[in-house]
């Protein structure tokens, strides 16, 4: 088996004129695996074509070694939760499952099993007979993990999992990925950089089909370092601040604030030297990537 | 057969199945199937035995030329394309053209029927008459007759036939009025018979239909196939609503849970037809076990087939069922819309009356639903069951290939290689 479980080379996509995914080459080793970009960034086109449910127009993509056009092949060895995922309403949980591990070749055995295993993992043995109509969103998503594990996937692809979660359901869902990417590998899209923070040693940042950045977190923040300040800035001042630099976060009090910012050109010559964080590291990341667009269009 | 018997399940009491089944039952109650009307007698010397098509030219040739001159006259011609009445009234050109048919049917110049049909038609049906020209019947009514025919007595023909046609050409001319009328009158090939040929049956051709009932049909086969005929009606067009509703389940949020899957396109299309077809058939299916009860109080157990409404079901219905419902999978696959429903609706709409002048017993090739609207008439079917065969073994294949299309379509949308879909109808399920 190949040492990454997931590993893109030259991937293109296009819908139209746009495109999507721009010659995107990557490697996915095992564990849990972070890929974070703004919205529109090809983190979900780049999901959907790992897991066959999109076509590439040039490149390649193998799963454990399986090119992604044996399309049967590779969906047995992963397991996908899709943004916005649902199931039929009028099922309940526990028939949702069966109905989906049957789609999966699963024996009834096997079903009762698994199913049984998974409700409990997940902490919904007690909604087993709950319509999926009337599940929280919580419920709703922690049921997409029990669908997208069903089969005992070697590879679990997360996209946008905690989305609309609130902080303890987010949480608890983090918690429970971890978990699962301690036998497996996880690939968990989001724009949420918390979830990264949290849960992911290896990350990829995509903006606009391309890849920013590719490596560990520590790498990342190892990038950041000397380029993150603090400055506390009378009230009328922030706006003007705000044009002049990437500000990444504000804690307003109440004649002043005290702002966090990104000074990609290193030292400012104002505020105090603060340690990266990782949210700092992807806005400079980010703002890197659009500075050096500029450049090209000048 | 795991996921048959899932999909099944899935089906079975949904709403639409519980509506559609409602349907077909109130349908059979409303046209006196279910029950059974009064139970098959052996005729009796006397009675009235119903009418029957001759197929007799010597009978058919001049009532249907009387027909047509009657309306060339008024140049006013009555019609049924797919079922709905039309009236049809030609313009000069064609007029001539009618005028040349009847020509050559009766052997009178074209002018003069020209000339008499104008003065006819302007004077809209009404003669100048004298008192003494108004011949009354035996029953003391007056009847009023063109001028050409005053001076005739009642009954006799207002136009004869020429010498000489025979009655292959007389089909060909009667074939080109009907072309030049718009199709579905009278005068078409597959209604001369019933339009102008029926006769009353005899006694001992209803004896005889009766023996052939007791001997072929064993009661429940003739009512099987009565009841397959209404049955038709319906099967044609409501196993589109499920299969429709069934298909448009699989939103946008729900069909990546689906697709990923390890299952073929082949086994989830196929095993979801099955099932639909298999729950579609279950109304008949169960109402035909409650006649067979029926009929074995009526007439014996020993008398009737048992397995009649089964056989019926399976080899009359099951194409029905198959078409409309691949129908409805097809195209909502392929648009993520109901508009196999439309597709549906029109080829059903169609039948259901474009085969009206074909008659409403025997009438077998070409349609989506056979009709057989007699209880018996067993030789009539036994005719034309070679018909019957080729059509129900045709429409069962169209079914196949739109179901092949199908899996096609799911296979392409599984790989991202076929978006065809209306993101109007693309709604996330609000209770999903």
């Amino acid at each position: 088996m190949s040492e990454q479980a997931i590993t893109i080379r030259d991937l293109s996509k296009r819908y139209g004129e746009k495109r999507a995914l721009d010659h995107l080459t990557l490697s996915i080793p095992h564990g849990m695996f972070g890929l974070l970009g703004r919205n529109g960034a090809g983190k979900t086109t780049l999901m959907k074509t790992i897991s066959t449910l999109l076509q590439k127009q040039s490149g390649s993509v193998t799963v454990c070694g399986v090119p992604v056009e044996r399309a049967r092949e590779v969906r047995r060895m992963i397991g996908y939760l899709p943004q916005d995922f649902a199931m039929y309403g009028s099922m309940t949980v526990a028939e949702a499952l069966d109905y989906l591990g049957l789609l999966s070749g699963m024996s009834r055995s096997k079903r009762r099993e698994r199913v049984s295993l998974l409700l409990e993992r997940v902490n919904l043995t007690g909604q087993a007979r709950k319509r999926v109509r009337a599940l929280s969103g919580g419920m709703r998503q922690r049921l997409g993990i029990a669908q997208a594990l069903l089969h005992d996937p070697k590879v679990l692809i997360v996209d946008e999992p905690t989305a609309g979660l609130d902080p303890e359901e987010r949480v608890r869902f983090r918690n429970l990925l971890c978990e699962v990417a301690q036998e497996k590998t996880v690939l968990l899209s989001t724009h949420i950089v918390g979830d990264i923070e949290a849960t992911c040693e290896n990350i990829a940042i995509l903006d606009r089909g391309r890849l920013l950045f590719g490596g560990t977190v520590a790498e990342l923040l190892a990038e950041a370092e000397g380029k993150v300040y603090s400055i506390e800035l009378p009230q009328r001042e922030l706006a003007g601040f705000r044009k002049r630099y990437e500000v990444t976060t504000t804690v307003a009090g109440p004649r002043t604030a005290t702002v966090r910012f990104v000074a990609p050109e290193g030292d400012p010559g104002i505020g105090r030297l603060e340690s990266p964080r990782v949210e700092d590291a992807y806005l400079l990341c980010l703002s890197g990537a659009q500075s050096g667009e500029r450049g090209e269009r000048a | 057969m795991r996921l048959y018997l899932a999909e099944c399940r899935r089906i079975l009491f949904s709403l639409t199945w519980v509506v559609m089944a409602a349907v077909f039952v109130i349908f059979a109650v409303s046209q006196d199937v279910l029950p059974p009307s009064q139970p098959l007698q052996e005729p009796r010397p006397g009675g009235s035995y119903g009418g029957k098509a001759s197929g007799n030219p010597d009978l058919i040739m001049p009532e249907a030329l009387e027909s047509l001159y009657g309306e060339f006259s008024a140049n006013d011609y009555t019609t049924y394309p797919h079922g709905f009445i039309k009236t049809v009234r030609l313009k000069e050109k064609k007029r001539v053209q009618m005028a040349g048919i009847l020509s050559e049917l009766t052997g009178k110049p074209a002018d003069e029927l020209l000339k008499a049909g104008t003065d006819a038609s302007s004077q809209g049906m009404t003669f100048p008459y004298r008192g003494d020209e108004l011949v009354p019947d035996e029953d003391g009514e007056v009847v009023i007759l063109p001028p050409e025919a005053a001076s005739m007595s009642w009954g006799e023909p207002i136009v004869s036939l020429a010498q000489g046609v025979t009655w292959d050409r007389f089909q060909e001319l009667m074939g080109e009025v009907d072309r030049l009328v718009g199709g579905g009158s009278s005068y078409a090939a597959e209604s001369l018979s019933s339009s102008f040929g029926m006769i009353p049956r005899t006694y001992e051709e209803a004896v005889a239909d009766y023996r052939l009932i007791v001997s072929h049909d064993r009661f429940t086969g003739a009512h099987a196939r009565l009841f397959s005929d209404y049955m038709g009606c319906m099967m044609g067009l409501l196993p589109v609503f499920l299969s429709v509703g069934f298909a448009m389940r699989d939103t946008r949020e729900i069909r990546p849970a689906i697709y990923v899957r390890e299952a073929s396109s082949v086994h989830l299309v196929l095993a979801r037809f099955a099932a639909l077809v298999t729950l579609s058939l279950l109304p008949a299916l169960l109402m035909g076990a409650v006649l067979t009860g029926l009929h074995i109080e009526a007439y014996g157990a020993a008398s009737v087939d048992l397995l009649a409404y089964p056989k019926y079901i399976l080899a009359w219905l099951l194409p029905t069922a198959m078409a409309a419902i691949s129908v409805g999978l097809f195209f909502t696959t392929l648009t993520g819309t109901p508009a196999g429903v439309a597709v549906q609706l029109i080829w059903w709409f169609l039948d259901l009356n474009g085969g009206l002048p074909g008659g409403l017993t025997g009438n077998y090739a070409g349609r989506l639903s056979p009709r057989h609207n007699s209880l018996g008439a067993t030789q009539v079917y036994l005719d034309h069951f070679g018909e019957l065969v080729r059509n129900r073994a045709a429409i069962a294949l169209i079914a196949l290939i739109l179901v092949g299309l199908t899996i096609a379509v799911l296979e392409g949308k599984r790989r991202g290689k076929l978006d065809v879909s209306l993101p109007r109808f693309d709604k996330r399920d609000p209770k999903a």
